[in-house]
């Protein structure tokens, strides 16, 4: 799994962003959202995600700056949005080590290939280090414990509860579940779990099984014949009208409201 | 006793040689003013001729409709022994007709409404003259414009008419001044650039540099240093406040140089003999007299070659000291007054490019159009099309007007539709109170000088703290002034635009106003356009707090742009 921040001014651009793109398809998740340069920076500084996607125009700090104080602070790939086609801040940016340059308005097609391919270069990077952490370790005659490494050398220990979290909320975000369950999953406590949680992501637990369930629930809204009360069900809520709430706090209309207004792409 | 009789008698020549000029003077001007008497008559003519006439405005290219127009045209022009040029084009220059060709820098003029197409929409009937220099690749140069708007026979404009009077009138015109004393005539507009020059017309165009015609000279006095050179005796001056011209003619003549040259002998051998009597009693002292003159003499040689950086560098405590420091002194003044002039007109020229850039930032659009996506994508329609509705007008209030000036009225819709745009982005996170007194709506004020303000207080006041009860206030209305000497009132207008955001700090508000901020260019430039076109006395005042900011535009009560 690749991990996203989205840095952005603009809470609609934002939640767009966050809810509406196939991240899982993309083989991506947001692991947490900023809403000026500022927090950016310090969530970035705090998560090491792989990819952040970001917003130039901003208060506080814009893009370019914030990229300029987190220089050498991690391996993250920066993609650019900018309304601006302005070659001077291209030419920082690319300076800067940004991948990409997106335009506003986006287009979905060009975003998704712009993410695609920059996962693409991630993953030839991981190749790398794994190669020659591997063959250090061989050297060392460590070779066998290399091997019996479930995780990817990138995770330290207490990362690797997170993502074990995470794997668990993917697999059961349809049933009835809390922090509780997990934490019994991994045979931790639920103290410790949710503190692990705040400090490698930039959402608590709680938020960030809202967010799935969401965006699993936007997907099946889809589907013009599906009832509300099913979809409801089927991402881990018993109640319909709690999960309307929910909904509607998440993204600013009731399930039944989106479901009638969204054009279906076909 | 010579030198008395002399005086004498130049007074006399003087006074007959002043008189002489000035009435040739006056008959040049009287003669330009029937000729621009004329020109207005054909201007009419061309106008009510074109009324009845459709083909300026519709599509039509058929031959007949064109020659139509071109028959008006020549028809006026029919009693002019020097023909004029004369242009028609509708409003937006895609239909033209000359009797010579369009000059490339009209299109830019019209397209911008600057130059000779400024003033003509600034006046409501009679035509505008206008001073300006165009070439012609066949007719050569005219000199003056002059111009009006055109109307259909139901009253609305249909485009421009430009009557352009040729150089080969005023050069007929300026013979009067030949009376067989040598003369030279210039013709300036009012900022001291040369439309005609009678005998160096290399000069027209640029700033005037005869010496010898230089304002400081002007009246009937006998000069006797040698900056001037040939021996100028009379300058004249005489403003013409129809053209908005000025005419100076300085002459010099025979008769004086014949008298120069003996003023000069009772000059030069006074001083030779009061040398010769120097020299005997003070050898020393005449040395620490010539020097000095000499090298004032060279220096005023330089000068006039046109080195007016130079300085005389005289360190002597006496007359020729003195004479050295107010050489010098001229020289400052007139340096600091070409500086003047020419900063002067570099400001405006800026400040006409920079009027193209007081329009939306491409930034917010491209932003307000992502807005828009994602706002579908998330499923709120209303909110898309509202967005998109103010957008739109907000494009058309800065594409369709090319006015500079538009109504209060105008002004506060286009606010309105970009904070309805900003209150969607920023989830109505903050409110907004107008107040605007309704005796305002019809005045007319620059365009885009509220919206900086406005934009800042929603980016800089709530969006750098996350403020969720932003409140912005924004009232228009008239104040009074005081006339200096305490005695009338005047009334302005005034707008005050508050927040209860961030506040700014002194230095902020510093870079905001006084060092060309990058990013809030719309800023700096509001108050800069206000005082080009207003005068000093308007403006923006910024003050802040912790508590918010509060911004105070004045303006001027006007209906055109020009100050009533």
């Amino acid at each position: 799994m690749i991990d996203v921040v989205i840095v952005e001014d603009e809470s609609y651009i934002r939640k767009g962003m966050v809810v509406t793109t196939p991240w899982a398809e993309l083989g991506c998740q947001v692991i947490g959202e900023a809403g000026d340069g500022l927090q950016g920076y310090e969530l970035v500084k705090k998560l090491k995600p792989d990819i952040v996607i970001t917003d130039v125009n901003m208060p506080i700090l814009d893009g370019i700056e914030m990229l300029r104080k987190l220089d050498g602070v991690c391996d993250t790939e920066y993609i650019i949005i900018s309304g601006y086609n302005d070659f001077a801040y291209a030419q920082q940016a690319i300076k800067l080590g940004v991948r990409d340059y997106l335009l506003k308005p986006i287009d979905d097609d060009d975003f998704y290939d712009t993410i695609k391919r920059v996962i693409l270069q991630i993953e030839e990077k991981r190749n790398m280090t794994k190669q020659r952490d591997q063959n250090r370790l061989i050297q060392e005659g460590k070779g066998i414990l290399a091997k019996e490494a479930g995780f990817d050398a990138q995770y330290d220990s207490r990362q690797i509860y997170v993502v074990k979290a995470r794997q668990w909320i993917e697999a059961h975000f349809s049933e009835n579940i809390s922090i509780k369950d997990a934490a019994l999953e991994l045979k931790i406590s639920e103290s410790y779990l949710s503190r692990l949680f705040k400090n490698y992501m930039g959402y608590t637990f709680i938020e960030y099984l809202t967010d799935y369930r969401i965006r699993e629930a936007i997907e099946l809204l889809k589907d013009h014949h599906i009832k509300i009360y099913e979809v409801s069900e089927k991402v881990g809520y018993n109640d319909p009208k709690y999960f309307g709430i929910i909904f509607k706090k998440k993204i600013g209309v009731s399930p039944i409201t989106f479901k009638n207004r969204y054009m279906s792409e076909e | 006793m010579g030198g008395l009789m002399y005086g004498f008698s130049l007074n006399f020549i003087n006074r007959t040689l002043n008189e002489q000029t000035m009435n040739s003077i006056i008959s040049f001007h009287e003669k330009i003013h029937v000729r621009v008497s004329a020109y207005e008559n054909i201007l009419l003519q061309i106008q009510n001729g074109l009324k009845t006439s459709e083909s300026l405005n519709s599509a039509s290219r058929l031959e007949t409709d064109n020659n139509e127009i071109y028959e008006i045209m020549y028809d006026a022009l029919e009693g002019e022994v020097i023909k004029p040029i004369v242009h028609l084009t509708n409003l937006d220059g895609s239909r033209v007709f000359s009797t010579s060709d369009f000059p490339e820098s009209y299109k830019a003029e019209l397209m911008n409404k600057w130059g000779v197409f400024r003033e003509i929409e600034g006046q409501t009937n009679d035509p505008v003259i206008y001073l300006q220099e165009m070439d012609y690749s066949r007719e050569g140069k005219t000199i003056i414009s002059l111009g009006s708007k055109l109307y259909d026979q139901a009253g609305s404009p249909t485009g421009y008419i430009l009557v352009e009077m040729s150089r080969q009138v005023l050069f007929e015109e300026a013979k009067v001044f030949n009376s067989g004393l040598s003369n030279h005539m210039v013709l300036l507009d009012e900022n001291g650039y040369t439309l005609f020059d009678s005998i160096n017309s290399e000069m027209e165009g640029k700033f005037q540099q005869a010496k010898y015609l230089d304002l400081e000279k002007i009246g009937n006095h006998y000069p006797i240093d040698s900056l001037i050179g040939n021996s100028t005796f009379l300058n004249l001056e005489y403003r013409d406040k129809k053209l908005k011209t000025v005419t100076r003619v300085n002459v010099s003549s025979n008769i004086f140089h014949s008298f120069n040259r003996i003023l000069t002998l009772i000059i030069v051998g006074g001083s030779l003999f009061s040398l010769l009597v120097s020299i005997i009693l003070a050898n020393a002292q005449a040395r620490s007299i010539s020097s000095p003159i000499k090298e004032l003499i060279s220096v005023m040689g330089e000068v006039e070659k046109g080195a007016l950086e130079i300085r005389a560098n005289l360190r002597n405590r006496d007359e020729i000291g003195e004479l050295g420091k107010y050489f010098n002194q001229m020289l400052d003044r007139l340096n600091i007054y070409m500086n003047q002039v020419i900063e002067k007109q570099k400001q405006l020229r800026t400040v006409e490019i920079k009027m193209l850039q007081a329009q939306i930032k491409p930034h917010f659009i491209y932003n307000t159009l992502d807005v828009i996506k994602w706002s579908v994508k998330l499923g709120h329609q209303p909110e898309a099309i509202s967005v998109v509705t103010n957008l739109a007008r907000l494009l058309r209030f800065s594409i369709d007007s090319a006015d500079e000036f538009l109504t209060i009225r105008n002004n506060i819709e286009f606010i309105n539709s970009y904070l309805t745009i900003q209150r969607i982005k920023y989830n109505n996170s903050f409110e907004v109170i107008t107040d605007i007194d309704e005796a305002l709506m019809d005045y007319r004020i620059p365009r885009l000088i509220l919206q900086p303000f406005i934009e800042n207080s929603i980016i800089h006041g709530f969006g750098k703290t996350n403020k969720s009860d932003g409140i912005i206030t924004i009232t228009g209305q008239f104040n009074k002034s005081r006339s200096s000497d305490g005695n009338s009132e005047s009334q302005f207008i005034e707008f005050r635009i508050s927040d209860n955001g961030l506040g700014m700090t002194e230095q902020e508000i510093q870079e905001l106003t006084f060092e060309r901020p990058e990013h809030h260019i719309g800023i700096y430039n509001v108050d800069r356009r206000i005082k080009m076109y207003f005068g000093d006395d308007f403006g923006v005042r910024i003050s802040s707090h912790s508590g918010g900011t509060e911004v105070v535009i004045t303006m001027p009560k006007t209906m055109t742009g020009e100050i009533m």
